[in-house]
């Protein structure tokens, strides 16, 4: 425990060091620029597309930074060699890997709280109330980000950095589209067809449960026992993602 | 731990894992809105933006949003938002890709059977034929929306005509055209019409509700020869038949109707007046087509 507690954080230490959080900067000027800009507009709208504009960047900075920092995690090490250090050490291959994931987990979290906070401040600026909802949509967001990573560590430990990235940016955007997989195969009568549909559907991450920024941004009501099975899945398929990779990395030979 | 008790322990946890993640699923199922697909084009945006944002594969969006709106299309029945939802989607889909055919021509007869909304039916056909002025099926389906949906003769003409000349089309075609110049309203005529369509239609659940139509129309025919020939009974005897089957001989029928939905015609000898058990509304008498 204690040694992937080091792992980790010495992952967070190195991703600050790969001045990761540089993207907040860009954050913070996109808010700031729609917020001015949007500032002719009527209140009303101007709001709305406040909270529309910031929940999107959250989610695809976030996604951005678990992809490409994610699928850099293990392939780093193997480029420069530092991993024969390691697993020369009585360190469990599983502990390397889950510190690395619990490291940039962390990263992530810190990175979307920060984000959070300059959102909310952005909306408090331009006189809109930040609401629960919000906050719901953005911790839904985070479990998405958490099971993004656990399929870009995944690919990382059998595949190159390039389509690692490929593969997982793919993951996210079938995810988002298994709804079509559900109705595709409700409709087919039987058969083989439908048992591999439905298969699948069940197979690929449900990556749209973990979207309600319209509701939020609109302040609708979230039912609180969706977003609780929701983050119970998106917590079982991650640690599902997560023994598989380990399971893979565990046999791998570095050459 | 040894290695085999650790390699089973990892085979349980995995086991257990992809079975919650299955039965969390279901769970997630229970969540989403039955509507679900109409729910996605109710926050679909105007087609000409749909082609500023689709980045060139604006074929593979109308693709797309096509197989969503085939799945609200392909329901029994649609309550008319729905339909105003279905049409949003198809006008998206053809500002998308104008010469999408199947769109207009499936989209346009989904708009007049599975719900009714005419106007869009004819204005994407309108729009269809501005595109596509080559296609036979476009003014064919206006002509027809023409005839069924506003009882316009000359202008349903107009378009059959139209229709018959465009290359592929079938001959029978300009036949139907000249008989609806003569303007006749008979049920026959609007058989005709509908099988034409029925025949030329690929699609099951079109097809399903226009053989439904079809039969409706055919029930309206009999009624109106029974009721014909009821009064023929009448005029000669002074009184009405006893039964539907002195209507059988000569001067008369050779046999009843069959009543196409598998019921009965049942008769009221004391008002002289026939219904089909299976049908609680008559079509409009003339011209068996939609009553306004």
């Amino acid at each position: 425990m204690k040694r992937m507690a080091v792992i980790a954080f010495n992952t967070f230490k190195e991703n600050l060091r790969d001045k990761i959080l540089y993207n907040l900067l860009f954050f913070g000027l996109l808010l700031i620029g729609s917020a001015l800009l949007l500032g002719t507009l009527t209140m009303g709208e101007q709001q709305k597309i406040i909270k529309d504009i910031g929940l999107a960047s959250i989610n695809v900075i976030g996604l951005l930074v678990a992809v490409f920092v994610g699928i850099g995690l293990v392939s780093k090490e193997l480029e420069k060699r530092t991993i024969f250090t390691i697993v020369s050490k009585p360190v469990p291959r599983y502990e390397f890997l889950l510190g690395r994931y619990a490291g940039l987990a962390f990263t992530l979290f810190v990175n979307v709280a920060i984000m959070t906070a300059g959102f909310f401040g952005t909306l408090l600026v331009s006189q809109a109330l930040p609401d629960a909802g919000l906050l719901t949509a953005i911790g839904l967001m985070f479990m998405e980000l958490l099971l993004i990573v656990a399929v870009a560590i995944m690919f990382s430990t059998f595949t190159t950095p390039t389509l690692s990235a490929t593969f997982t940016l793919a993951i996210y955007v079938i995810g988002h589209c298994t709804a079509d997989l559900h109705a595709l195969g409700e409709k087919l009568h039987g058969g083989l067809s439908k048992w591999l549909i439905n298969g699948l559907y069940y197979v690929l991450p449900n990556l749209a449960c973990f979207n309600v920024k319209g509701a939020a941004a609109y302040g609708s009501p979230i039912e609180m026992r969706y977003v609780l099975t929701s983050l119970t899945y998106g917590a079982v398929y991650t640690a599902a993602v997560i023994l598989v990779a380990c399971m893979i990395f565990q046999r791998r030979d570095f050459r | 731990m040894n290695t085999a008790r650790r390699q089973s322990a990892i085979i349980i946890t995995g086991m257990a894992l992809l079975c919650s993640v299955y039965l969390l699923q279901v769970k997630l199922l229970e969540f989403r809105s039955p509507l679900l697909p109409l729910a996605e084009l109710r926050y679909l945006p105007d087609g000409k933006y749909l082609k500023a944002v689709s980045l060139g594969y604006e074929q593979l969006v109308a693709d797309i949003l096509w197989v969503q709106a085939i799945q609200v299309m392909g329901e029994r029945k649609v309550s008319e938002e729905a339909g105003r939802w279905v049409y949003r989607a198809l006008d998206a889909i053809t500002t998308l890709d104008p010469h999408f055919v199947r769109a207009y021509d499936a989209g346009a007869t989904a708009l007049t059977t599975v719900v009714v909304l005419p106007e869009e039916s004819n204005r994407l056909l309108e729009k269809g034929i501005r595109h596509n002025p080559e296609e036979w099926r476009l003014p064919f389906l206006l002509g027809f929306n023409y005839y069924f949906e506003f009882q316009d003769d000359a202008r349903a003409a107009e378009y059959m005509a139209r229709a018959s000349r465009l290359p592929g089309a079938p001959r029978t075609l300009a036949q139907l055209a000249a008989r609806l110049y003569a303007a006749a309203h008979e049920p026959q005529l609007a058989i005709d019409l509908l099988m034409n369509v029925y025949e030329r239609t690929a699609d099951d659940s079109v097809r399903m509700s226009l053989e439904q139509r079809i039969k409706e129309v055919v029930v309206e025919r009999d009624l109106q020869m029974l009721e014909r020939f009821i009064k023929l009974y009448h005029d000669r005897e002074h009184r009405f038949p006893r039964r539907l089957d002195d209507l059988i001989g000569p001067g008369y029928l050779r046999e009843l109707p069959r009543e196409p939905f598998g019921g009965s015609y049942l008769y009221d000898s004391a008002t002289g007046t026939v219904r089909s058990s299976e049908m609680s509304e008559r079509l409009t008498r003339l011209g068996t087509r939609r009553q306004k």
